[in-house]
């Protein structure tokens, strides 16, 4: 053991490493760990689970973060965070403490710290893990940065404010009831993000509408949802911070003394904490305000007039990947979906196989962004696109021919019907006024039958007396249907090069119909 | 300790209040097991307690009011049990005694208190929001609880019966994460059309095996918090 000698002072740590220590307590002390096996479960079979069922696109899969991910950390992040911020409250030891030679809120920064360093070591890991699988799949593109920020952000809103009201009503009831009531609010938001009407609420919901799958894909993503959000939740963290080291009963020095620069002590701390408590409203109020602007913009997204950037609607160039299907005809994707060319191709190839040379054939399929396709085809989901131009092209979006599901057979069977019902009806904005003469519908049913297609859904879904009706004048057409499959391949295409205008112009009937 | 603290403990003691105790009379008995239940509830803080079960049953009338939920298929319950996790959250946590283990040396009475207390506030949280969903019932205008009372009853009773065995677990304070984190698998099975009997909420209130489940693990709860107790910590949490 060595001496000391006796005047020697013991060395004493420097601030920084003080404040390393006791957040290192914090941390070590947090209930919050508790909850982590049960995050896990819920992490791996809810946002892990949709995330891998997504289509391989990063903007799709990122989207669990905040629709799945998010939500399933608020209730424990506000439980947890009010649990700690009640406390001293709760244990009574706030005369005890009043003595410390740091002040109330500087001890209390701690705590919330210490539970906000789990919550969001989790949150990152859980973000982490969804990337690093999106990035083994994905073809284009790279991971989205927003979502995280705003995940981030809002959870340490959540945390703070839980916190706050934690530690100004203290009590046994305050954590279940802080935890339920945020999670109430963050379901109604939700609501609100949905309804076609959301408002400035629902607009700074985190958990929104998955988007569609060709978002960020033809065109930039506007980040003006987001930077409202992480102004709004950035405000809350400051005013709830701010309050902590106001509010008397969180042993700050209360309001008027706040203002009061004469007053004794802490002078200082008090201006910060009230600065940050008004920077805080201020911004939270802002980013209300901004929300309540919102409006869709040309490129179908959301945008926030006063922070939109035109930049993000000029499209992303990029260089199609392209694959023969048969002949001279050839399909040409998205780079981002180059993992479902072949299943576009095999889609192609045997209605192709039928109809190739045909007068109104298409030559080529192109995608093209969904935004761009006329109307009726995105609000009716009567197909995934149209056969347009001299020569034909047939041009198609990705959004209702890829379901979030993975579903091979809507994937064929859409690209199908709608070339089928170009080339014998017309193109797919007529089929919105007629799905054809009889004829005309037994003739493409045999075509899609032939193809290994379900026929086109005339009738629509459901069991009501409509769709029975509907059901019940098919079956002549469903008969001539299965004849006209059942012919061999060259006499079909044989019969529909000597009557196609005939048919086309509804001048053959269903007795015709070989 | 407060003044009404120390007096359960007295008089649940017989240490100066053994002549009201004494069963001469049946008058002063009942007086005194009346008194006895009164300071077993106030130290538990079951006044509390229920106004916020109250607060719960407001919540509820609100939600169907003013249609915070979304949908009418599966997504309408979410809601609906989110509260009935909170009410059970609350009536896990009146589970905490402040006395500690002095208490339990008091006599035989104590099993019995915390029967009645957990079964009475059950009542009463079913009551309220059966209350709340009555208040707000238009089924004119679409507004009504889909899953009835028989839902409401159903999980308030099984989430409840987890946050009883939670209380046995981890001590009655931090009971409210059992609950809480029942809720939200419940939640999960829900959206995931998952239809376990153990996440009975997810399944319809009329379903035998989800009664069933709910009904065990309120047993299982009941009798284990009777018998012995929320569990006690060092620290008096």
């Amino acid at each position: 053991m060595t001496a000391v000698a006796g005047d020697a002072r013991p060395a004493r740590p420097g601030p920084s490493l003080l404040a390393a220590r006791i957040l290192r307590m914090e941390i070590r002390h947090s209930a919050f760990v508790w909850s982590i096996p049960l995050l896990a479960v819920l992490f791996i079979y809810d946002p892990f689970r949709t995330a891998s069922g997504y289509p391989d696109l990063w903007t799709v899969r990122a989207s669990v973060v905040l629709n799945k991910f998010w939500p399933d950390c608020v209730p424990f992040t506000a439980a947890f965070s009010a649990w700690a911020g009640s406390r001293e409250g709760r244990r009574k030891v706030g005369d005890l403490l009043g003595t410390t030679a740091r002040p109330a809120w500087t001890r209390q920064m701690f705590s919330l710290l210490g539970t906000l360093a789990w919550v969001l070591a989790v949150f990152l890991a859980g973000i982490v893990v969804i990337y690093v699988r999106t990035a083994q799949v994905a073809t284009w593109g790279g991971p989205p940065i927003w979502p995280v920020v705003v995940g981030l952000v809002a959870l340490t809103g959540v945390s703070s404010f839980a916190f706050t009201l934690g530690a100004l009503f203290p009590g046994r009831f305050t954590a279940p009831i802080v935890a339920v009531g945020l999670t109430v609010l963050a379901l109604v938001a939700f609501r609100q993000s949905v309804d076609a009407s959301g408002g400035p609420i629902g607009t700074l919901s985190p958990d929104s509408l998955v988007p569609p799958n060709d978002a960020g894909v033809f065109y930039p993503m506007a980040p003006d949802v987001w930077i409202v959000q992480v102004m709004f939740y950035a405000g809350v963290v400051l005013a709830a911070t701010g309050l902590l080291g106001l509010s008397p009963r969180t042993g700050g020095v209360g309001w008027r003394r706040a203002l009061d620069a004469a007053s004794a002590g802490g002078m200082r701390l008090r201006a910060i904490a009230t600065t940050v408590f008004a920077v805080g409203i201020a911004l939270a109020v802002t980013g209300f305000g901004l929300a309540g602007t919102a409006r869709t913009s040309v490129t179908g997204e959301i945008e926030i007039p006063a922070l939109h950037d035109s930049a993000s609607d000029k499209p992303i160039a990029y260089t199609p990947v392209c694959a023969h299907v048969s002949g001279s005809f050839q399909v040409c994707l998205h780079p981002a979906y180059k993992n479902y060319l072949s299943q576009a191709v095999n889609s192609f190839r045997p209605v192709m196989a039928e109809l190739a040379g045909l007068p109104g054939a298409p030559v080529r399929a192109t995608e093209v962004a969904s935004l761009t396709l006329p109307a009726f085809v995105l609000q009716d989901n009567v197909g995934d696109g149209e056969v347009t131009g001299t020569p034909p092209v047939y041009k198609f979006g990705m959004n209702n021919a890829l379901a979030l599901a993975p579903d091979a057979t809507q994937l064929q069977d859409g690209f199908r019907q709608d070339i089928v019902h170009a080339v014998i009806v017309g193109s797919t904005g007529q089929l919105t006024a007629s799905v054809g003469t009889p004829a005309q519908q037994a003739v493409v049913d045999g075509l899609l039958k032939a193809a290994g297609s379900q026929p086109y859904p005339v009738c629509g879904p459901g069991d009501n007396p409509n769709a029975n009706r509907c059901r019940r004048q098919q079956v002549p057409v469903t008969a001539a249907a299965g004849r006209f499959a059942a012919l061999p391949a060259a006499t079909r295409r044989a019969w529909l090069a000597a009557n196609l205008a005939a048919l086309k112009a509804g001048r053959i009937t269903l007795a015709q119909v070989p | 300790m407060s003044a009404a603290d120390s007096a359960a403990v007295a008089s649940s003691a017989g240490v100066n209040g053994a002549h009201r105790l004494a069963p001469s009379a049946a008058g002063p008995a009942r007086l005194a097991g009346a008194r006895l239940t009164s300071l077993h509830l106030r130290s538990r803080r079951v006044p509390s307690a229920l106004v916020a079960l109250a607060a719960c049953g407001v919540v509820l009338w609100a939600a169907l009011r003013y249609h915070w939920w979304l949908g009418t298929g599966p997504s309408a319950a979410e809601l609906p049990m989110l509260i009935e996790g909170c009410t059970a959250g609350i009536i896990a946590v009146t589970t905490h005694s402040p006395f500690g283990e002095p208490e339990r040396a008091t006599g035989r009475w104590l099993p019995f208190l915390r029967l009645s207390m957990a079964l009475a506030l059950c009542g009463a949280a079913i009551g309220l929001l059966a209350l709340g969903a009555a208040a707000a019932y238009n089924p004119h205008a679409g507004v009504y609880l889909a899953s009835g009372i028989l839902g409401i009853a159903e999980n308030v009773m099984g989430f409840a019966g987890v946050g009883l065995i939670f209380s046995v677990v981890t001590g009655g304070l931090t009971a409210w994460a059992g609950p809480l984190g029942f809720t939200a698998i419940c939640q999960f099975a829900l959206i995931a059309n998952y239809s376990e009997p153990l996440t009975w909420a997810a399944r319809p209130a009329t379903d035998r095996g989800g009664w069933i489940a709910a009904m065990v693990v309120f047993a299982i709860g009941l009798a284990a918090f009777t018998i012995r107790g929320p569990r006690l910590r060092p620290s008096g949490e």
